[in-house]
């Protein structure tokens, strides 16, 4: 089975170990627990054309600034979920940073934009409309809940897709 | 540093017990040739020769062994936090694992806290952001609610202007009827009656009205003047008298026995207004018995006390009528929409008082009205007997006969009203309609005393008045209208007026108001009192 790395990035407490743990094993905590160095974990994907993709999963610690050691966390990967906070429209910023630098040091990878905490509706201020202005050679934009479940599936499908659609050179 | 030999395997052995290193050694493959070490805590135990490490620890996954590669703090399967190494070898590389779980668990705490402190600040500069929103749209809507109340006030006022002309007109013909008509037959005096009775009622609720809409935009100004306060009680128990002896009622007001000051500082009408509004009050709501105006003075507050015999009004009932348009639960089938009571608190509140309203010994209802008030030396200083002849003198150059008014008004009931009310006082009059036909008028004669609307139709009698006064007009100019909102006299003024009257203007106040500007001019000027005299 063919397998990738990839990376879950963004601003700190944007909810990116919550989005792993809920497509990993299905589970939600509402404590926050700050992410520091990484955690990997693994998960296969079926697609929808009956091929499967083993995914190995960084969710690298939440930072605004791409630093050395971000980018040491990120070499190699396949493909990320780049993740936002739909109640702290400052975190699209945060987003926008992370693409260039991972872009401009590595070289561009497909990415899923993720606005979450969806679920948060009356405290949502970050519309997707913005997102796609900002960040327009995502894969996709999708708006997540890691409280719900929400999306979170389907962002790593479009991902593993997008990565296996391009030419094994290119991931 | 050179460390001799023992000190060297010390320290191996020290940070061996610490780190817990685990060496993998990787064939090119990424399959396992060699694990030394602490494979278990790693949960690499159960690696063998020639298994793909990639199976057992996933981090390896999108990894160059060509390359050499540091990762701190990469927590593997057994939830430890390791220390990642990956140093290329000719066949393959070297994988190595150190714990550093103690280091992660120390930081991670630090880390924790100052992202909470991050996501708290970013909280707090949301909620000023909001709190500046809200801030930013209260203000918006205050000035939507300022513009909607200046409107509402601006139509009330419009509204009233409407209204209080014809009003005026029917008050005033009736009463020029009644002057005119030497020996009325009852059906005639009934029908006068009716006439005046209906038409107070209209007046006085729409004055309320008016009232209420200017105290409520701050409209309403005092004019604290000269007063004599035992005067101002005579005239209204004079008044109110007949009223309550209509109803059957007896009507009780004695002077006081330590006496008023002659004179005092306040706003007559306004107070008088309020003792009329006590006492009509009382009498509307007393079926039988009395109606008592009772004053005292303190030296510095006058004490006043209107009491009845009626139903008395409930405690809890008290603060609510003097709110506007609220009446007590027992007014029955009486007339009146609940302005009264709260205007007159109102304009006590301004003059500086309080009105409170108790219950009177024996029954029946009790408004008590405490007012701090300075007492002055005299309204007007006495004339010398040299001043005196003077004073004769330019009172005899200001004859009404000699000195033609102008009456600048657009109603005309209005306008033949005081046609004859201003005959009647003595002055010959001419009649304009609106600023064309004055300055028609005075290219053939100018008055000495000009009257004007402030609310001419097409014209505006203020830029009436400006115009009059740039043009060099010194005689006296009277403003008048319906309207008694400040701004309005104070526009009135600011365009040149010597003075502003609220229409209906009675005939006495025209005669006083006139007589005081022309002894004011004189004063001023000696002899040559107006252009036209």
């Amino acid at each position: 089975m063919e397998s990738r790395k990839i990376c879950i990035l963004g601003d700190f407490a944007v909810g990116k170990t919550s989005l792993v743990q809920r497509f990993v094993n299905n589970q939600f905590s509402d404590k926050y627990l700050t992410t520091l160095g990484v955690k990997v974990d693994t998960k296969q994907v079926a697609l929808d054309d009956g091929r499967a993709l083993k995914l190995a999963i960084w969710d690298v610690a939440g930072t605004d600034t791409p630093t050395q050691l971000f980018l040491r966390y990120t070499r190699g990967a396949a493909g990320y979920l780049l993740v936002a906070d739909r109640t702290r429209p400052e975190t699209l910023e945060a987003c926008v940073r992370l693409r260039d630098a991972v872009a401009g040091t590595l070289r561009p990878l497909p990415y899923v934009f993720l606005g979450n905490k969806s679920d948060l509706v009356d405290r949502c201020r970050l519309q997707q409309g913005i997102a796609q202005a900002r960040l327009p050679d995502a894969l996709d934009w999708l708006e997540t809940s890691a409280l719900t479940g929400e999306h979170v599936e389907l962002a790593f499908r479009r991902l593993a897709v997008g990565m296996l659609s391009k030419p094994p050179s290119q991931v | 540093m050179a460390l001799p030999l023992s000190i060297g395997r010390h320290l191996r052995s020290l940070l061996i017990s610490q780190a817990h290193p685990c060496l993998v050694r990787l064939g090119l493959d990424y399959a396992v040739v060699e694990v030394t070490g602490d494979a278990a805590r790693y949960g690499l135990d159960a690696l063998v020769a020639g298994q793909d490490i990639r199976d057992q620890l996933p981090l390896m996954h999108g990894c160059d062994l060509a390359a050499e590669e540091r990762w701190p703090m990469v927590e593997v399967v057994t939830g430890v936090h390791a220390d990642v190494l990956i140093r290329p070898l000719a066949t393959g590389a070297h994988l190595l694992l150190t714990d550093v779980s103690h280091e992660h668990a120390e930081r991670q705490a630090v880390q924790q806290h100052a992202n909470e402190v991050n996501l708290l600040n970013s909280k707090l500069r949301r909620s000023l952001e909001e709190l500046e929103a809200a801030r930013a749209e209260l203000e918006a809507r205050n000035r939507e609610l300022d513009e909607l109340n200046r409107i509402k006030t601006r139509f009330i006022a419009g509204l009233s202007h409407e209204l209080r002309t014809p009003l005026t007109a029917i008050i005033g013909h009736s009463e020029l009827l009644r002057e005119r008509t030497s020996e009325a037959t009852p059906d005639l005096e009934e029908s006068l009656m009716a006439i005046e009775s209906g038409s107070g009622y209209l007046m006085s609720l729409v004055n309320n009205v008016l009232d209420q809409a200017s105290l409520e935009t701050g409209q309403l100004a005092m004019h604290p003047a000269p007063t004599d306060l035992a005067l101002l009680f005579e005239e209204t128990a004079a008044m109110m008298r007949p009223m309550a002896e209509q109803r059957d009622l007896v009507f009780r007001f004695e002077a006081p026995k330590g006496g008023l000051p002659d004179w005092v500082e306040t706003d007559a009408t306004r107070l008088r207004q309020v003792l009329i509004n006590l006492v009509n009050n009382a009498i509307k709501y007393t079926d039988e018995g009395f109606v008592e105006l009772s004053v005292e003075w303190t030296g510095e507050t006058l004490r006043v006390e209107v009491a009845d015999t009626g139903p008395g009004i409930p405690e809890a009932q008290r603060e609510r009528i003097l709110l506007p348009f609220q009446r007590g639960e027992r007014v029955g089938k009486q007339s009146g929409v609940g302005l009264g009571l709260a205007i007159s608190l109102q304009i006590i509140r301004l003059l500086g008082g309080d009105l409170v309203i108790g219950e009177r010994d024996g029954g029946g209802a009790v408004f008590r009205v405490e007012l701090p008030l300075v007492e002055i030396a005299h309204a007007v200083e006495p004339l010398t007997a040299g001043q005196r002849t003077a004073s004769s003198a330019r009172i005899a150059a200001m004859l009404p006969s000699r000195l033609p008014v102008l009456l600048v008004e657009d109603s005309p009931g209005i306008r033949i009203l005081y046609r004859h009310v201003i005959k009647a006082l003595g002055y010959p009059v001419e009649e304009a309609i609106d600023a064309a036909s004055v300055w028609r008028h005075l290219e053939s004669a100018e008055p000495s005393i000009i009257i004007v609307d402030l609310n001419l139709g097409e014209s505006d009698g203020a830029e009436l008045v400006r115009t009059l006064r740039a043009d060099g007009y010194r005689g006296l100019v009277v403003g008048w209208s319906a309207s008694s909102l400040r701004d309005d006299q104070e526009r009135m003024f600011a365009a040149g007026a010597d003075a502003y009257l609220v229409k209906p203007v009675p005939p006495a106040v025209l005669k006083e108001t006139l007589r005081e500007l022309l002894m004011t001019r004189s004063s001023e000027k000696g002899s040559d009192t107006t252009s036209g005299g």
